[in-house]
């Protein structure tokens, strides 16, 4: 029950990974001279949504 | 069939297999091998560290040498100035330990034998604690302890709104220890439980086949093993960028600490 409710919980974490990921990508193909410090934002948008989904991984140990 | 059972019951003792042990002492005063294996990366990051910057030269003519200054540099225009910005310079010396100590210790895990310090929570969590003691310092450092105290809310809020904005924005301070550490436990651990299944099931369908005599449950296990060292390959790209990401969110955070708004 407990891993079927982590599913669910990193349901949305995963999909703004999903578009912060997809709007790197696409900012890059634009304008490659600034890929990198587009890389640097994914990474502290991805770090920032991932936190939901490591709070239901904590939540999955504490329940 | 059988190889499928005899994989369940052998990846059922897995975890218990990447817990802490303890190889010294007992629990109110002694030493886990994890605990031991940080011990070695430490000398090992020592050893490394100090011995390149003896090596130094202008015109680079050790590979070796060359490959440790690439590191430093990465940390230093990547990350620190890159992110922090203006008086980044403090800032670099912190964050390359940082770096570079995560960095060996999750490479040192993928040596068949030895255990990755950052695989244990309580490795993980101090490591996150010293991030976190480490910017908040700065923050109160640079603004004073009023001035850090009242950028948590942005200016020029209603005074009724501004303090549930400052409430908020400790919360979310708070939580940057735990989802600094669980993200770096629990990449490391997910990756050796990944590892670990997959080695059992080579090695398990493997003995399976001879045993029963079945060449076909024992060709299985090559596919396995072509996996494994996939997986073993996405490992390594895992390690590197988990020691990148603990650093550049470290920075991240001392930015936002010591950035005036």
């Amino acid at each position: 029950m407990g891993t079927l409710g982590y599913a669910i919980g990193a349901f949305a974490p995963a999909f703004a990974i999903a578009i912060c990921c997809y709007a790197a990508c696409m900012g890059s193909a634009r304008q490659p001279e600034i890929a990198g410090r587009l890389f640097t934002n994914f990474i502290i948008g991805a770090a920032f949504a991932e936190a939901l989904g490591l709070i239901g991984f904590v939540a999955l140990f504490v329940a | 069939m059988e190889a499928i059972e005899a994989l369940k019951e052998h990846v059922a003792h897995l975890p218990s297999s990447l817990g802490s042990k303890y190889i010294l002492g007992n629990s109110d005063f002694g030493m886990t091998n994890y605990v031991f294996w940080m011990c070695i990366v430490f000398v090992i990051v020592l050893v490394i560290v100090l011995s390149v910057s003896k090596r130094l030269t202008l015109i680079p003519t050790n590979k070796f040498v060359n490959t440790v200054e690439y590191g430093y540099e990465f940390v230093r225009n990547q990350i620190g100035e890159g992110v922090i910005g203006h008086g980044y310079k403090t800032h670099i010396p912190f964050l390359a330990t940082l770096f570079f100590f995560i960095l060996v210790s999750n490479f040192v895990g993928l040596i068949p034998g030895c255990k990755t310090p950052t695989g244990t929570l309580s490795i993980t969590m101090s490591l996150a604690a010293v991030s976190f003691v480490y910017f908040n310092f700065y923050g109160f450092k640079v603004k004073g302890g009023l001035g850090y105290i009242k950028s948590l809310a942005p200016h020029g809020l209603p005074v009724v709104i501004a303090p549930i904005v400052a409430f908020l924005e400790v919360i979310s301070i708070c939580i940057r220890w735990l989802t600094l550490s669980i993200r770096l436990y629990a990449n490391m651990f997910a990756g050796h439980m990944v590892l670990g299944v997959f080695s059992l099931a080579a090695g398990i369908f493997m003995m399976t086949g001879i045993e029963m005599v079945q060449p076909l449950v024992s060709s299985i296990s090559v596919a396995w093993v072509l996996l494994l060292i996939c997986m073993y390959a996405l490992e390594t790209l895992v390690a590197f960028m988990q020691a990148y990401v603990f650093t550049i969110l470290s920075s991240v955070y001392i930015m936002l600490a010591v950035s005036e708004h």
